[in-house]
């Protein structure tokens, strides 16, 4: 009960005053509007009510990010105030976060008995500090000097970011923040020499031998970053050149292909509150099978956690078939696959409710679908407001006749959907329709490292209130239908 | 003094136009007709709706005079014909201190402007009090108020102030006093009731249960004569701590049903999601008045836990006596 609502609290879903709503629920809420009333009065992730002021960001770093601001009178001799309760197992979440800190010693050591130097083994940090200038640096390029500079300045940044955070309330979570952001600093880098694998794999090498004990932790940490989003990439760089160095690669490899995260094995371990009426949520995919076999990292987190709600069933396309043909074309076999698949459900499992997932153009498909096929729900992530035809919800669009109930999950800095467009388009709807806007996400309901830092939670964090919310929404529906049988039966009820 | 056998019994056979199903409302009797006001559920109701106890019969008479908007969680008295209405949630964290009079022959509203208190302001906006009357007086105890002007930004706060509001029959006119008291007072609540009870001609003022951020179970007496607050010392065994409850006295027996109750431990398991450490209960308690203890109710039947009902019931406590006087209780409504 606790890590929920602690969790519920971070995302600004839940204050003390609920306690009265909770008791009191006899009026329409405030922001209910007569023109729309089969629009659910829209909820928002990650807002706080009050404009957050940019100084205070530092502040935000002892509390989970919530400022108060009319903090005009600072108490500087009483009790500091008690630390704000995190939704995670901080001990846990310390022992991930410090992983790579803990593997770079093997890395090193492997290393320093291959180049024999075993006397120097023991470095302090103080004799590490000059480790740049320790490298030999003649006959490098000038594009090599150049990454070169440009990575040191990108691990000075990090290293001075982590001394910030050290000890703080929520260190983990603002750390892994830092490294997303380091991490995407360094991929910038990288591409601007093209990824070149001659470049890559030297840079590589130097910094492996050279970086002094907490860099290579920290670019350890960059590299397990970008290995779950560029596995390719980083795969090339990183095989090749330590191929000499045998035992190291399997440990380095195994380290790299988990990244670490704070929230995740609390989250794990506080699952979804299962939904009553063995719903079946079928996913509609967004296109033609991508060329990576494997979803990324986020996504199959969000299906797990999803899993445990309702039994989730991803629809395939068959590879091959789709992957050269006209949009037309894929889209028309998208919509008749996920048809079949619904009268398969509708077979295999009659009295389930059947409920269709999207994400971006995913959820446009959905709801199309929806208006030929009789399902109990849409729910639409990143519904995309703006199609290569114009902007959606015009007088002529079908989706209009769409009498389904559909929950909108929408990103607040979405590039193709705003909140005014997507409240418009539902005041349009006969259908009953939920709204969840998540703040500072993007079309993907990815919330930028700043905002993850400001609001001191991760993206599995904010996926997971993304879940809680498609539950509500669903739970809500469904007890509706349920508490109508009840009146009915209340009779029978009655008996015991 | 043996405890009654009681019998719940579910009312199904009514006619005319049925209440929507609601929460926060509440009903009073005049005779053999149960007066159902205000209340509601994603949106407050402002119909009156009349049940006729001897035909069975729901209907919707016709209102005149200064019809008040709906209002829920509200005080609600019967003094003779005249219905009187004080405060309650009108709209989404707004609060009325508003005081209505229904004269119940005529159906005829009327909104009244009582002299303010010698001694004070007048009673703030609030829900969730308690209106009893007693004698010629009408006790206002407690509740919850907005302490903040915004209705979007609620900021609760419970009170625990008393103000009596004084009748005259045959007139208008009517005064809120702040009585004097002695002993210590109830701490703030909301959502608790209050009965009217005369034992040996002494009248008093009985307090239970309500919500202060955990619900409560405690009881409070105070004696109208002395207007000494006290805290009596109750036997047998205690029903859980519960507001949004109902209290209703028959005889020298104070039943209370229903309201939200914690959550007992055993019931705690599996995931728990914080909504669900408060149920709504549907089991009744009694407590004899004279002896000051909680009896035992043997019980028959009872019904689904839901929160927001339309269903209809009485409870058979007795032998009806002569003909004519019907007793009724209706679910989840504060007074008889």
């Amino acid at each position: 009960a606790k890590f929920t609502s602690v969790l519920r609290l971070a995302s600004g879903q839940e204050s003390e005053p609920d306690v009265v709503t909770l008791d009191h629920p006899y009026a329409r809420p405030y922001n209910w509007r007569p023109e729309a009333s089969q629009a659910r009065p829209r909820k928002t992730l990650f807002m706080s009510k009050v404009a957050r002021q940019p100084h205070h960001g530092l502040l935000g770093l002892h509390s989970l990010g919530r400022v108060s601001v009319s903090d005009d009178y600072i108490d500087v001799t009483g009790d500091p105030t008690p630390s704000q309760p995190l939704p995670y197992d901080l001990a846990k979440a310390q022992q991930v976060m410090s992983e790579c800190e803990r593997h770079v010693v093997f890395a090193r050591l492997d290393q320093i008995k291959a180049d024999g130097r075993q006397d120097e083994g023991k470095t302090g940090d103080d004799s590490e500090m000059d480790w740049e200038e320790k490298i030999p640096k003649q006959g490098w390029t000038e594009a090599q000097a150049g990454l070169f500079s440009k990575i040191v300045q990108i691990l000075d940044t990090d290293h001075l970011g982590r001394l910030t955070l050290r000890d703080t309330h929520n260190e983990p979570v603002l750390r892994r923040a830092l490294v997303d952001k380091t991490s995407a600093k360094f991929r910038q880098a990288l591409a601007r020499v093209s990824w070149e694998p001659k470049m890559t794999q030297w840079l590589h090498s130097i910094l492996l031998q050279h970086l002094s004990l907490p860099y290579l932790a920290a670019y350890l940490d960059i590299l397990q970053t970008l290995k779950s989003k560029i596995p390719t990439l980083v795969d090339k760089m990183v095989t090749l050149s330590s191929t000499h160095r045998g035992a190291s690669v399997e440990a380095l490899n195994l380290l790299l292909k988990r990244p670490w995260d704070p929230a995740v094995p609390s989250l794990n371990h506080h699952k979804p509150r299962k939904l009553d009426g063995s719903v079946i949520i079928v996913q509609v995919p967004s296109g033609p099978p991508s060329s990576i076999p494997q979803a990324p990292r986020r996504i199959r987190f969000f299906n797990a956690q999803l899993q445990h709600m309702a039994k989730t069933i991803p629809v395939m396309i068959p590879q091959g078939r789709a992957e050269h043909s006209e949009p037309q074309v894929v889209l028309e076999q998208i919509v008749s696959e996920v048809r079949r698949r619904l009268g398969d459900y509708r077979c295999q499992y009659p009295s389930s409710p059947l409920v269709l997932m999207g994400w971006g153009i995913g959820a446009v498909v959905a709801c199309h679908v929806s208006l030929v096929e009789t399902v109990t729900a849409n729910i639409c992530l990143g519904f995309p407001m703006i199609g290569a035809m114009g902007r959606r919800g015009e007088a002529d669009d079908p989706l209009l006749e769409c009498r389904t109930p559909t929950l909108f999950i929408v990103g607040e800095k979405s590039a193709n959907v705003s909140v005014d467009d997507i409240e418009d388009l539902r005041v349009h709807l006969r259908a009953e329709t939920g709204l969840v806007v998540v703040g500072g996400a993007d079309s993907h309901l990815r919330l930028s490292c700043q905002k993850r830092h400001m609001e001191g939670v991760t993206q599995s964090m904010v996926d997971r209130c993304i879940v809680d919310e498609i539950g509500d929404f669903l739970g809500n529906l469904l007890s509706e239908g349920s508490n109508n049988n009840n009146s009915s039966n209340n009779n029978n009820n009655s008996n015991n | 003094m043996a405890a009654p056998i009681l019998k719940w019994k579910r009312v199904t056979n009514t006619t005319g136009l049925q209440p929507r199903p609601r929460h926060g409302h509440r009903a009073v009797a005049i005779k053999d007709l149960m007066v159902v006001f205000g209340g509601g559920n994603e949106g407050i109701v402002d119909e009156l709706h009349v049940y006729n106890t001897a035909t069975n019969q729901w209907f919707v008479p016709p209102v005149k005079g200064d019809v008040p908007p709906g209002c829920a969680a509200y005080g609600f008295v019967v003094d003779g014909t005249r219905i009187l209405v004080f405060g309650g949630m009108v709209e989404y964290g707004k609060y009325s201190n508003e005081l209505y009079e229904l004269q119940a022959s005529r159906w005829e509203w009327k909104r009244v402007k009582p002299r303010l208190p010698r001694n004070g302001f007048p009673p703030c906006p609030r829900l969730g009090h308690s209106f009893t009357l007693i004698g010629n007086k009408v006790f206002l105890f407690g509740g919850l108020a907005n302490d903040s002007e915004d209705p979007k930004n609620n900021i609760p706060k419970y009170l625990n102030d008393l103000y009596t509001l004084e009748l005259r029959s045959n007139s208008n006119v009517m005064s809120w006093d702040i009585p004097d008291t002695y002993g210590s007072p109830p701490p703030p609540r909301e959502s608790h009731t209050g009965v009217a009870y005369t034992s040996k001609d002494k009248p008093k003022l009985v307090i239970y249960g309500g919500m202060s951020g955990t619900r409560l179970g405690d009881l409070w007496i105070l004696d109208i004569n002395t207007m000494n607050w006290e805290r009596p010392t109750v036997s047998g065994i205690h029903p859980l701590p519960r507001s949004l409850h109902s209290a209703t006295l028959l005889g020298t027996r104070m039943f209370v049903f229903g309201g939200w109750v914690p959550l007992l431990m055993e019931e705690v398991k599996g995931p728990i999601n914080e909504k669900s450490e408060w149920k709504c209960t549907n089991t009744l308690a009694c407590l004899n008045l004279e002896t000051m203890a909680w009896e035992d109710v043997l019980m028959d039947k009872a019904w689904n836990n839901q929160v927001c009902c339309k269903d209809l019931w009485y409870l058979e406590t007795s032998v009806p006596g002569s003909p004519g006087r019907v007793q009724l209780v209706r679910a989840s409504t504060s007074t008889l």
